[in-house]
């Protein structure tokens, strides 16, 4: 009797290439035949067979249907139900583009203006981008055999299988010298779609039955499988075609050579790709210094090729029809992947706008550069470390390029995951020491072993749980797999002769578990001892804050750690009781909930009260709203991901501990998430300055040639100092005033100003040009100094207005006019402002 | 010599009401008249005519970009209205033609 589960698809963006790839190795563990069924489309699959999952069309939530039939079909059935619960629904990365402060969509008041002509799409990885276009026609046209000598059927399937063999042996090796993660997960998905058993049987019958050549051959199953894949309902499925043929291209190229396909076009200049479509061993063929940015008509946002421009930071913009029949090869373009825009020849005005956009863009980057190699430090000097979380030693060494001050967090399980044993001591410790010996002094916190739950390991043969969050996970499988524990423990004790190595242990809810590891730390360091065999005996061990019980016997748990380090995600998952994957509840998760933060400050005043040290490893920590939180709650160390290392460093340099312990005072007064969010948004805190006028504010040799763009440009200083959050919303808000009519008030003085909801702090920002602008003034002089207002929409208190007024009164007196336009520098300029603003 | 009574208010109230005010104070003390200007502004009315000003007043001056609000306490008396940026660019010019 055949065994059955029964399951909604999980993945949001349905079955593709790595999914698939992953849910095929699942079943291919077992010798039971394993059919996947669709219930939806009554489609039916060999589970291991990628091609054939993929073509069941699969989409979210269609109901499906396992059935095992074999001798370990026990075995394999509580395996899979498993996989599906647990470690399937998280194999699949979120696609969703980083955050912009210029909506997809929106189109920028030059280009409105100058009326030029511009092409829309969908940006899918960010970033703009000046230069010329390189228009490819036909991008992967399948080549035309009809002179291609064909032999004997025999003869034909000898030269496909040496295709195929040289293909498979030529992505192996690629996925050997690759040391990029998504370009590994790429050639994966690529090998498994040559691999699949599917794909040959269909090429070899159609040269059988059809008396087709191996490449034609080749061609029609790849049009078989495009065709099916390409009538899909998702566009994702339909972005799986460009895979498979590119697989296809390249058995023909292996199979004839490269002249009967397209031969690969190369950059011979700096230059963005204008083509239907480009593939992903395309674009790994480009010279990627050269490749400034690429325009598709083809295309959505979850390809392979869009998920290595991601990496490769190259601009993206895909969806514009027809987008290479309408450009010319060497024709001057912008690429805007921030809004997803495309100019070809811009005006004057409009590559002035993208110069100032891309300067921009540079100066926050080298701003952030110098925070790399200094430790953090608030403005008021007290010291803050902020430490990398990493998975692995590639992760360790460009955390420390990115400037982090330790390893606050290394996640083992990488180690131990994707394989069928687990690491020997001898890969484990050459991994760790290797850490301990590019960190030199610094910290590096090794946190042991932490799975079940949502990172299911085979040889591990963890049980199948309703409730893995509450279950057997982490510590509390250590009894059960103590060899396994002792070997990572052990080796972690070795490397810490190398370095400042920590141990720190997941999962912990109680003191006796403490006691009990501890034991077992200790009885490992005698056996060194005897073996002879180096370690730091004097080694911090630490554990996770993470079950709420911990926080309240800090005290008791001092006695027996060194140092703690808060993961706020599973700890305001259970402090919450919220599964935050739950759709229905997900929203209640929030660590920003003031329960929450009440909590956190406790524990941490608890660890200091009792001489320990705490850090913060989770999500929360890269959340740079959360900044002046940290920075009140006194917290030691900071861990997050190593690209935002910098920007950590940033905010905290502007941050002031009394100021920041005020701010911590009433946020923990506020009664709802979104009042501690406002709160925190709307503090300058951040700033350092919460003044009207702030030197920050006064830019004294502007080269803006035009009222636009000192408009822009005083908005983006306003940006810069965190003062708003919408430079473009804030921009159109000020012009919708100036179209009533011209602030220019004369004197070679004008004043722009707008209330508006996007700004959180009341400002005057400064502006001195160098050459005149015309203001159309009601003098019609030309305007030297410009003096932006920007006000709250909800403007708190008349203080800042009295103020606004009577500066307002004053511009109207000669005496302090020319007092103001002939200020030395933007010190001067202030203290003129303050004297009158009182 | 005359005795004038003022009402500046421009679209947004930030900045306009507040200019036009202090040149029309200004402009009126140079010419030789007293003045007192309201001004109706994002702080609401500020130094509010009085029935009594209104009455002993010989001319209203309207120095506007919106309408004026309270506007019928101005029913009986003779009233010039000028836009902001006319009392801002030429105060002493605004207040000839009080006069004229």
């Amino acid at each position: 009797m055949p065994l059955e589960i029964q399951f909604s698809f999980p993945l949001v963006n349905g079955f593709h290439a790595r999914p698939a790839s992953i849910f095929r190795d699942a079943a291919n563990r077992f010798n039971s035949a394993i059919t996947f069924r669709n219930q939806q489309n009554n489609s039916t699959a060999n589970a291991k067979s990628t091609l054939a999952l993929l073509s069941t069309l699969t989409k979210h939530a269609d109901p499906c249907m396992l059935t095992i039939h074999g001798h370990d079909e026990q075995v394999a059935v509580d395996a899979m139900r498993q996989f599906i619960q647990t470690e399937f629904p998280r194999c699949d990365e979120s696609l969703a583009s980083a955050s912009s402060p210029h909506p997809a969509g929106s189109v920028p008041r030059p280009l409105r203006i100058t009326k030029e002509l511009y092409y829309q799409g969908m940006p899918v990885s960010r970033g703009i981008v000046t230069s010329r276009a390189f228009v490819v026609q036909t991008w992967i046209d399948m080549p035309d055999l009809s002179r291609v000598a064909k032999g004997t059927v025999a003869e034909e399937l000898a030269r496909l299988e040496r295709a195929f063999t040289i293909v498979s042996q030529r992505l192996r090796e690629q996925l050997g010298a690759t040391q990029s993660e998504i370009q590994l997960g790429i050639l994966k998905a690529h090998l498994a779609i040559l691999e699949d058993a599917e794909l040959k049987a269909k090429i070899q019958d159609l040269l059988h039955r059809n008396q087709l050549g191996a490449g034609a051959a080749i061609i029609a199953a790849a049009d078989h499988f495009a065709g099916i894949l390409q009538h899909s309902a998702s566009v994702y499925l339909q972005e799986r075609v460009l895979d498979i043929r590119d697989i296809a291209v390249q058995l023909v190229n292996e199979l004839y050579g490269k002249e009967t396909t397209n031969v690969q076009p190369a950059l011979e200049h700096d230059a963005v790709w204008v083509a239907e479509n480009l593939s992903p061993s395309q674009f790994i063929a480009l010279d990627k210094q050269r490749l400034k940015g690429i325009v598709l008509s083809q295309g959505g946002s979850t390809s392979h090729t869009v998920i290595l421009a991601r990496a490769f930071g190259i601009p993206c913009i895909v969806g514009i029809s027809d987008i290479h029949r309408k450009l010319k090869t060497g024709q001057g373009i912008v690429v805007d992947a921030e809004r997803g825009l495309v100019v070809p020849d811009p005006s004057v005005s409009v590559r002035r706008f993208y110069d100032f956009e891309i300067e921009n863009e540079k100066d926050e980057a080298r701003r952030l550069q110098q925070f790399i190699d200094v430790p953090a430090t608030t403005a008021d000097g007290r010291k803050m470390e902020v430490a990398a979380n990493v998975g692995s030693l590639d992760e360790a060494r460009l955390a420390f390029r990115n400037g982090a001050e330790g390893i606050g967090l290394f996640r083992t399980e990488l180690l131990f995951m994707n394989r069928t044993q687990p690491p020997t001591e001898e890969e484990q410790f050459a991994v760790y020491s290797e850490t301990a010996r590019i960190a030199g002094s610094k910290r590096v916190i090794i946190r042991t072993l932490d799975v079940g739950g949502d990172k299911p390991i085979s040889y591990l043969n963890l049980p199948t749980e309703k409730n893995p969050f509450l279950g057997f996970r982490a510590i509390r499988m250590y009894r059960d797999h103590k060899e396994i524990i002792d070997t990572q423990l052990r080796s972690i004790l070795r490397a810490s002769a190398f370095g400042n190595v920590m141990i720190m242990f997941p999962m912990i809810s109680s003191v006796e578990e403490v006691r009990t590891l501890r034991d077992w730390v200790r009885s490992i360091m005698q056996d060194l001892d005897q073996k002879k065999i180096s370690y730091n005996p004097a080694i911090e061990i630490g554990i996770m804050v993470e079950i709420p019980s911990v926080g309240l016997i800090i005290d008791q748990l001092s006695r027996h750690v060194d140092f703690f380090s808060i993961g706020s995600n599973d700890l305001t998952q259970y402090f919450l009781a919220v599964d935050r994957d739950n759709d229905r509840v997900g929203a209640l998760y929030n660590s920003l909930a003031p329960s929450f933060l009440r909590f956190l400050k406790d524990i941490i005043d608890q660890a200091h009260a009792h001489g320990k040290w705490i850090g913060l490893c989770g999500e929360l920590g890269g959340n740079a709203l959360a900044v002046p939180l940290f920075v009140g709650f006194g917290i030691d160390e900071i861990s997050l991901s190593s690209p935002g290392i910098p920007k950590m460093k940033s905010a905290i340099s502007k941050c002031e501990s009394t100021q920041c312990k005020t701010l911590l005072a009433s946020i923990l007064e506020k009664e709802t998430p979104a009042e501690v969010e406002k709160l925190l948004r709307e503090s300058a805190v951040r700033t350092g300055d919460h003044s009207l006028v702030a030197k920050e504010l006064i830019r004294t040799a502007s080269r803006s040639q035009t009222k636009d763009e000192a408009i822009r440009e005083l908005v983006h200083m306003l940006y810069r100092a965190c003062r708003t959050d919408d430079p473009d919303q804030l921009e159109e808000a000020i012009w919708q005033r100036e179209d009533v009519y011209s602030t220019g008030i004369g004197f070679h003085i004008a004043i722009p100003h707008c209330k508006s909801e996007h700004v959180f702090l009341n400002s005057i920002a400064v502006l001195r040009c160098s050459k005149g602008i015309d203001w159309k003034s009601l003098d019609e002089q030309p305007v030297t100094m410009v003096l932006l207002i920007a006000i709250r929409a909800d403007a708190p208190g008349d203080e800042h207005l009295k103020m606004i007024a009577s500066l307002s009164r004053k511009l109207m007196d000669e005496e302090f006019r020319g007092q103001l336009l002939s200020a030395r520098d933007a010190e001067h300029i202030v203290s003129q402002l303050t004297t009158v603003l009182g | 010599m005359m005795n004038i009574v003022a009402v500046t208010a421009c679209p947004t109230g930030i900045a306009h009401t507040y200019m036009a005010a202090a040149q029309l104070e200004k402009a009126a003390k140079k010419l030789g008249h007293t003045i007192k200007v309201e001004t109706q502004g994002s702080m609401g009315i500020e130094n509010e005519l009085s029935e009594d000003d209104i009455r002993n007043a010989d001319v209203a001056l309207f120095a506007i970009g919106i309408p004026v609000r309270n506007r019928e306490r101005f029913d009986r008396i003779k009233i010039l209205e000028v836009t902001v940026q006319d009392a801002i660019k030429n105060p002493e010019g605004v207040i000839a033609k009080l006069i004229g």
